[in-house]
């Protein structure tokens, strides 16, 4: 059957189904016609023309079911039967007001919420690359050989270059790395570009020259970079992001070939990339603005110790993840043999680049999916209920419908359509709950965890699950009682006097069921939020170990071009700390290399006097190290527990000392007094312990509290304070502290460090209450959400529960009159009642519990993966205390209809028929 | 007398294609030319005939124009559609092979 044949048949398909009264009007006439001709055929053979009329009727067979074949031949019956099921679906949902809006507003919450994540999943899990064929991207780790946590290490650039070597199954690799840059204030003037507006720090990467190549995207404007712009010495060029572009530089076209300064150098700008473009996606806290070329120099270029490239290539079409793994492997075993000293640890990692910065998340929202599905699923078994209920005093239109030849597959038909009109109803508007529902995600979630988040909306792909989602739904929920009542057989309804007096026994056992599962869905939902409600709040408790009330921090970062030395760093810093603490209000003023537990400490190895230098990585010889200035420990309310704090005599000069934390001295001195021992620190932890050289000792001179420098819900490591004096750095929180509010003297303080430096930008701008707050930020949003789902299944199983019962027990109010006419004590029908209650939430609280048992297994091994976070286990209280409490609901959701049906004068019960 | 064999499954459609292949007809007019050439022997209802015709229409092999008949009455003519007659000449073959084939074995003799 070629096209030709559709030319023939969809004419007719149309015609039979939008001209209806047309195509019948035409077989009225053709058949009319035909018995005309009969008639005056039979009437010239010699008959009565009404014999001759009767004998053509005769042949006919029955006019009226020639038409309805003639009819059923048109091939489009079937849609003509579901209009009329869903007019009258339409006219059902009219008549019975209540239950419509109770199953509608189930529905439209269920199939909401369900939309909301799934944008969300569709945002953080499975987003794609704004690149070319993101397919073939991969990204390259070195792995550690001897330590499998060590599964994503960065990359030695002299590794990095013996890898590109490889042609066969990589077309072609890239490298960069993060940079930051201290955007100057440039006035648009004076010829060169920039935005009038303060200083600004932006996120910069610095990448090798064909990175835009290997991704396949092109600037909008101007060029990438060519080859050689990463020459040492060169002048410096850099691409711009299109938002960078239109916020600093006002869209302006004549931007390429401009020059503008950040970090006290001049940059030439060259291009600026399409709207959309990103690059790196995930785990940055914020977007990178601008991309310089990655310059080496050839002392890095030689060196596989400094693991400072991240790594992507492009696979040639048709290589596997597994071939180039393999490929590559071997040529990291081949350099391991060349170079045991420093490769002999390292192997390679490849994974896909659409990966990245999905991992830890899949667990944990694919654990939120499955919840908000529950959730979905406890409207359905509402929906369900109500369909089941409400097909019960339909009963008898079914069996009339089956008594007139209706076929059981045609009532299934007719129940299902009924369902799926009631779902798209439902999930339409659902699907606009999901749309705000996403709004408020996005608009909840963590940036700094979750700057995917932002980027979260209903798209297409999103709207077409959620509308199959809707279908499901409908099917789901409308499939059991369709089969349930299509059962009715015609006597057995038709006999029994006005309304079923208990409901079909299969129906009655199914809305058992249906309770039950309820039942158990809610409670396994409840007890896997409650262990991490729990969790959450018990870790909330925790004593950070120091006081963030009304502390301000702010970072500033010298750009090593204009502040070259340490002295600067130190000038620079005493300075500004020197100038805050002269604001009126402000009661004092420090400086860190980091705040409390806002992660910027440097980790070096260290050994103690009368120990040697350990060369292999070791817990127990490694510290967090942070530099400071004298006010710090006032400044944060750490307390200091033995000996003295850092004084500002502590300066260039006198003897090195430091100031440990209470657990370092208990690891490296047990209960001896540490105050006056000497340590020795050797190096940074990411550089090999060759490459470290072992500085001047410094003295311990006092220990002060612990502080939860890694999170609420982390051990504390071994911290040592150093002096900022002794040790300066280029990059410094400023801390500072108010009686009040701290919010107030920012602006004071900015132009307090304008005046020693115009271009320094100021950046991280946040409370140290914020630090902290930010610190919890995803386990809470993750609380949260699991807990607003876990609460929704409890309402929806609640109303649905209820709603269910109450209709249950007014279904028997003729049964409990006959009981109780007859003498039955009203607690003896109360029993009844109860006995099938419990029997459902003791099998409901059973099966729940089998099922939240290897949930929270699950969702544990989930967290701790993802958050590297152990979820406290609630213990033998919460447990008990939610089933009981699960049970106790639903014998109050049953009790209460089934009292006031006892309140009922039994006669007017029995006459109600 | 026994009653007239009932028309072989499909066959109907087969006569209905290969009578319209001659000439477009409306329905009454078909329904006598069928009486008229395979006699008493085939009967065919008037009341099959339509639904058939229906069926064939939708199948896309005849196409149905509304024209005035022999004595200026309106009547539906059907006609053979260019599927219509590829479809008739396949059934056609068909037909052939599967009576040929019944004859040959009607031909054997018992020995």
């Amino acid at each position: 059957m070629g096209m030709e044949h559709w030319f023939y048949t969809i004419p007719l398909r149309v015609r039979s189904l939008f001209r209806r009264g047309r195509v019948d009007a035409e077989l009225e006439e053709e058949l009319r016609g035909h018995i005309e001709r009969q008639t005056e055929e039979n009437v010239a053979r010699g008959m009565q023309p009404e014999e001759g009329r009767r004998a053509a009727l005769i042949a006919m067979g029955g006019l009226e079911q020639r038409k309805q074949q003639c009819r059923e031949e048109r091939r489009v019956h079937w849609i003509d039967d579901l209009g009329r099921d869903l007019v009258y679906g339409m006219r059902m949902m009219r008549r019975e007001r209540g239950l419509t809006a109770a199953a509608l507003l189930m529905l439209a919450l269920g199939i909401g919420a369900n939309t909301a994540i799934l944008s969300a999943d569709r945002a953080l899990l499975f987003h794609r690359l704004p690149y070319n064929e993101p397919g073939r991207l991969v990204e390259i780790w070195q792995k550690g050989l001897s330590d499998p946590s060590v599964d994503r290490m960065t990359v030695a650039p002299a590794n990095y270059l013996d890898w590109k070597i490889d042609g066969q199954v990589f077309e072609a690799f890239a490298a960069w790395k993060v940079t930051t840059l201290n955007l100057a204030t440039v006035n648009l003037t004076t010829g060169s570009l920039g935005g009038d507006e303060a200083p600004e720090r932006v996120l910069g990467a610095a990448v090798s020259t064909n990175l835009l190549t290997v991704l396949g995207v092109e600037p909008v404007l101007g060029r990438g970079f060519q080859a050689g712009e990463d020459t040492p010495g060169r002048g410096s060029v850099a691409i711009l992001s299109y938002g960078m572009w239109q916020r600093r530089f006002a869209g302006r076209r004549d931007v390429a070939g401009a020059t503008m300064r950040a970090n006290g150098q001049t940059y030439t700008i060259v291009g600026v990339m399409p709207e959309g473009f990103r690059f790196p996606i995930g785990y940055l806290s914020s977007e990178v603005e601008i991309w310089t070329p990655l310059v080496l120099t050839n002392v890095q270029k030689a060196s596989r110790k400094d693991i400072i490239l991240e790594v992507l290539a492009r696979l040639r079409p048709g290589v596997s993840l597994a071939q180039a793994q393999g490929s590559l492997s071997a040529v990291a075993a081949r350099l391991a043999r060349a170079y045991p000293e420093t490769n002999r640890d390292w192997g390679v990692n490849i994974m896909p680049l659409a990966d990245r910065g999905v991992g830890e998340f899949r667990g944990l929202f694919g654990l939120l999916s499955v919840a908000v599905g529950l959730v979905l699923l406890i409207a359905c078994a509402n929906v369900a209920n109500l369909l089941l209920a409400r097909g019960l005093e339909r009963q008898k239109e079914l069996t009339v419908r089956a008594a007139l030849g209706a076929k059981r597959s045609r009532l299934i038909r007719q129940l299902m359509g009924e369902g799926i009109l009631l779902s798209l109803c439902g999930g339409l508007p659902g699907i606009g709950v999901g749309w705000w529902g996403t709004r408020l995600l996005a608009w909840l979630a963590p940036a700094r965890e979750m700057p995917e988040m932002k980027h979260a909306g209903v798209d297409m792909p999103v709207l077409l699950v959620a509308l199959g989602l809707c279908l499901l739904t409908g099917v789901l929920f409308s499939v059991l009682p369709a089969l349930t009542l299509s059962r009715a057989s015609p006597q057995g309804t038709l006999q029994e006097t006005g309304r079923a007096s208990s409901g079909s026994r299969r129906a009655g056992r199914l809305k058992a069921a249906l309770v039950t599962g309820e039942v158990a869905l809610t409670l396994a939902l409840l007890l896997c939020a409650g262990d991490i409600l729990n969790s959450f709040y018990r870790y909330m408790r925790v004593d950070t170990g120091f006081d963030a009330s009304h502390v301000m921090t702010m970072r500033v970062t010298l750009p090593k071009q204009k502040y070259s030395s340490p002295g600067e760093w130190r000038t620079y810093f005493s300075r500004a700390v020197e100038e805050i603490g002269t604001i009126p209000g402000v009661t004092g003023a420090a400086a860190g290399s980091g705040a409390p537990m806002d992660g910027y400490g440097s980790v070096l190895r260290f050994h103690t006097a009368g120990r040697a230098a350990k060369v292999s990585f070791d817990e127990r010889s490694i510290t967090e190290s942070l530099g400071i200035t004298a006010g710090y420990f006032r400044v944060t309310g750490i307390e200091v527990l033995r000996g003295r704090g850092l004084l500002a005599s502590d300066t260039e000069g006198k003897p090195a000392v430091a100031v440990v934390n209470e657990t370092f001295a208990r690891t490296q001195f047990g209960d001896a007094n540490p105050v006056g021992r000497r340590i020795f620190l050797d190096g940074d932890v990411n550089e090999s312990a060759a490459a470290g050289t072992t500085g001047p000792p410094l003295e311990i001179v006092g220990v002060v509290r612990d502080i939860k420098e890694y999170g609420l819900f982390r051990t504390t490591p071994q911290m040592i304070y150093v002096s900022m004096d002794q040790d300066p750095e280029a990059s410094m929180v400023l801390l500072v502290k108010t009686p009040g509010k701290p919010e107030g003297v920012v602006a004071e303080i900015r132009s307090r460090l304008g005046r020693i430096d115009a271009d320094q930008p100021v950046y991280n701008v946040r409370s140290l209450e914020e630090v902290v707050a930010n610190e919890n930020a995803f386990f809470r949003f993750y609380t949260l959400l699991l807990s607003v789902f876990a609460v929704m299944a409890l309402l929806l199983a609640l109303i649905g529960i209820y709603a269910v019962m109450a209709w249950a027990i007014s279904q028997r109010r003729r049964e409990f009159g006959i009981r109780l006419a007859l003498g039955s004590p009203p607690h003896r029908i109360l029993a009844l009642v109860l006995r099938q209650a419990m029997r459902m939430s003791l099998i409901g609280i059973a099966v729940g519990v089998a099922l939240a048992w290897p949930t929270i297994e699950l969702l544990t091994r989930t967290v701790q993966e993802s958050m590297i976070l152990t979820l406290l286990r609630t213990g033998a209280v919460l447990y008990p205390a939610l089933c009981a409490g699960t049970g106790l609901t639903l014998l109050l959701a049953c009790v209460i209809p089934a009292r006031s049906a006892m309140g009922a004068d039994p006669m007017e019960a029995l006459r109600c028929e | 007398m026994s009653k007239p064999p009932d028309l072989v499954q499909g066959t109907l459609d087969l006569l209905i294609l290969k009578i319209l292949a001659l000439q477009p007809l409306h329905g009454w007019a078909l329904s006598q030319r069928l009486k008229q050439v395979s006699g008493d022997v085939l009967q065919v209802s008037d009341g099959s005939l339509y639904p058939a015709l229906h069926k064939l229409e939708q199948e896309g092999w005849i196409e149905a124009e509304w024209k005035p008949s022999e004595n200026n009455r309106r009547a539906k003519f059907y006609t053979l559609t260019r599927p219509g007659r590829r479809h008739l000449e396949q059934e056609a073959a068909n037909w052939d092979r599967l009576a040929a084939a019944i004859a040959s074995v009607m031909r054997l003799k018992e020995v």
